[in-house]
């Protein structure tokens, strides 16, 4: 069969394998008696060996972590680089604007602006109802009108929770004054001044609302408002041994409150407590310093009663035994150290027996 | 993570799932980059330009052919373009390039005249440089790849007679410049 160009073609589809059955056979017949296809076909093969004997590489693990590391390197520079072009450009639009509303020829130009804008909000005014509505023109300027009393409640509520959780805020001085101060280290102290009594609508158990006490109980400068606040929280019974705020609340009061009447109140909560470091050191202090006789010697009392006392209760009720200057608190501090001896005696004896 | 989910949250603008995705198929791809490039330098920079080029088109791949299939054809795409802006392919010496490990050649192909390695891939690779870039990328996917000659015109956009022409020259010009080595 007569060598031609066709068969050049077709011997590098058969050194690779790309011949269908048919093609296949017919060059395979040419080539048995072409010596020239034959020649071209071992010089396929020779530059095969030549090709497949350059040894081949593999990246190591290393160079492929590098490589790695670049292209997040510089997808990261692409992506900032789009940011920065934007930033740079409305700055520069900023700039060229300002430059050129700082000339003396456009301030002319500024003011024909603002007149214009003027112009044209007067119109709107006009053109709308509200300046025949004065509750319109109320509710246009102080938006009150967007809050249903649902709604307001709810926001009440949610800007007390805000203030009693805030680290930031010291509530004791929310209603105190409005001034910016500013420390050394530069951080500015921005103290509130609420303008309205806020009115919250809960049951006892809502937890905004027993903060809300808890704070009136204390804080509140009216003596007969705090005595509501503590009577309503001392309805909590059931729940009180589960809020830790509720003793040191009361503990506040017992040990702050300037009203008798708010002190026994508290003092009379107190007594239900499960005694433990903190109560005593509320009734411990109440014993040593409460101005009332009367509160002095119920505190007293308590701390005789109590299974738990350690030498330093005893150390405080000896203390007040010596300096108390009122008979029947003395009296009390001398029963409640007998007692507390007494308590240790029939405890040692159950050891011993 | 399956490929799809970590390819999908790619999509949805994860950068750091792209390089779980590039540590997948590093090595495949430098390993294919090489082929093409014949150097280290010049494969690494392929490899780079081809996974920037993959993340800024993520978006269009859209699962209905296997995700290196896609990745293969990019980098085969930007090969050329390189063979094509360049001339004459860069011969550089990396046979001492510690960050790659030189693989164990063939055997069985050892070539009948005894030029040293080194030499004798020198003149390979001016022998292959010396081709036209559709020829380079047509030979190198067919004859190192080993990919179909259906795949090489799927990945390059043309038809199969096309790529057959290409072979055909490619495989002619270095028969004549190796036979004289």
């Amino acid at each position: 069969m007569k060598h031609n160009n066709k068969y050049n073609k077709m011997l590098t589809l058969y050194f690779y394998d790309e011949l269908n059955a048919a093609e296949k056979e017919v060059f395979e017949e040419h080539l048995k008696s072409c010596e020239q296809c034959q020649l071209e076909l071992e010089k396929m093969e020779s530059l095969k060996t030549t090709l497949d004997s350059i040894p081949d590489k593999k990246p190591s693990a290393a160079l492929l972590t590098r490589m790695n590391n670049k292209v997040m390197n510089r997808i990261e520079a692409k992506e900032e680089s789009f940011l920065v072009r934007v930033k740079d450009k409305l700055l520069d639009l900023k700039d060229r604007f300002s430059l050129i509303m700082a000339q003396p020829k456009y301030h002319l130009a500024s003011i024909g602006i603002a007149l214009f804008l003027g112009v044209i909000i007067g119109k709107i005014w006009l053109s709308t109802n509200l300046k025949n509505d004065p509750q319109a023109i109320r509710s246009f300027v102080s938006n009150t009108q967007a809050f249903s009393e649902e709604q307001e409640e709810n926001f009440n509520k949610a800007f007390v929770d805000y203030v009693f959780k805030s680290d930031n805020i010291e509530v004791g001085k929310l209603l105190k004054n409005n001034k910016i101060e500013t420390n050394e280290n530069g951080i500015v102290n921005v103290n509130f001044e609420l303008k309205r009594e806020l009115s919250l609508k809960g049951g006892l158990d809502d937890p905004t609302i027993q903060k809300m006490l808890m704070y009136s109980a204390v804080h509140d400068s009216n003596p007969e408002r705090r005595e509501h606040a503590i009577k309503l929280l001392s309805h909590l019974a059931d729940k009180k041994h589960s809020n830790k705020y509720f003793a040191e609340t009361f503990g506040a009061v017992l040990l702050r409150d300037s009203s008798i009447t708010n002190r026994n109140l508290a003092l009379e909560v107190l007594k239900d407590f499960k005694p433990n470091d903190k109560i005593l050191e509320i009734f411990k202090t109440a014993a040593l310093n409460d101005p009332n006789p009367e509160i002095r010697a119920e505190s007293i009392q308590y701390l005789g009663n109590c299974k738990q006392a350690s030498n330093n209760v005893r150390q405080v009720l000896a203390a007040v035994y010596l300096r108390d200057s009122t008979h029947t608190v003395k009296a009390a501090a001398k029963q409640a150290l007998n007692s507390l001896k007494d308590n240790a005696a029939s405890q040692d004896q159950g050891s011993g027996e | 993570m399956e490929e799809k989910e970590l390819i999908k949250k790619i999509q949805n603008g994860s950068r750091r799932h792209y390089r779980e995705l590039i540590e997948r198929y590093g090595e495949r791809l430098m390993c294919d980059a090489y082929k093409f490039m014949k150097n280290t330098q010049d494969a690494e920079d392929l490899y780079q330009d081809t996974f920037i080029k993959v993340y800024e088109n993520i978006d269009t791949f859209k699962f209905k052919s296997q995700f290196y299939t896609w990745v293969y054809r990019i980098m085969a795409n930007l090969a050329f373009n390189r063979f094509r802006k360049r001339k004459k392919m860069q011969i550089v010496d990396d046979q001492d390039d510690y960050l790659w490990d030189t693989l164990p050649a063939d055997h069985n192909s050892e070539p009948e005249n005894k030029m040293p390695k080194k030499k004798l891939k020198e003149k390979v690779d001016k022998a292959i440089a010396n081709l036209s870039p559709r020829q380079k990328t047509v030979f190198v996917m067919k004859h190192y790849e080993g990919k179909k000659i259906k795949d090489i015109a799927a990945i390059l956009g043309c038809h199969s007679g096309t790529v057959k022409k290409y072979l055909y020259r490619a495989t002619r010009k270095l028969r004549t410049s190796i036979s004289t080595l």
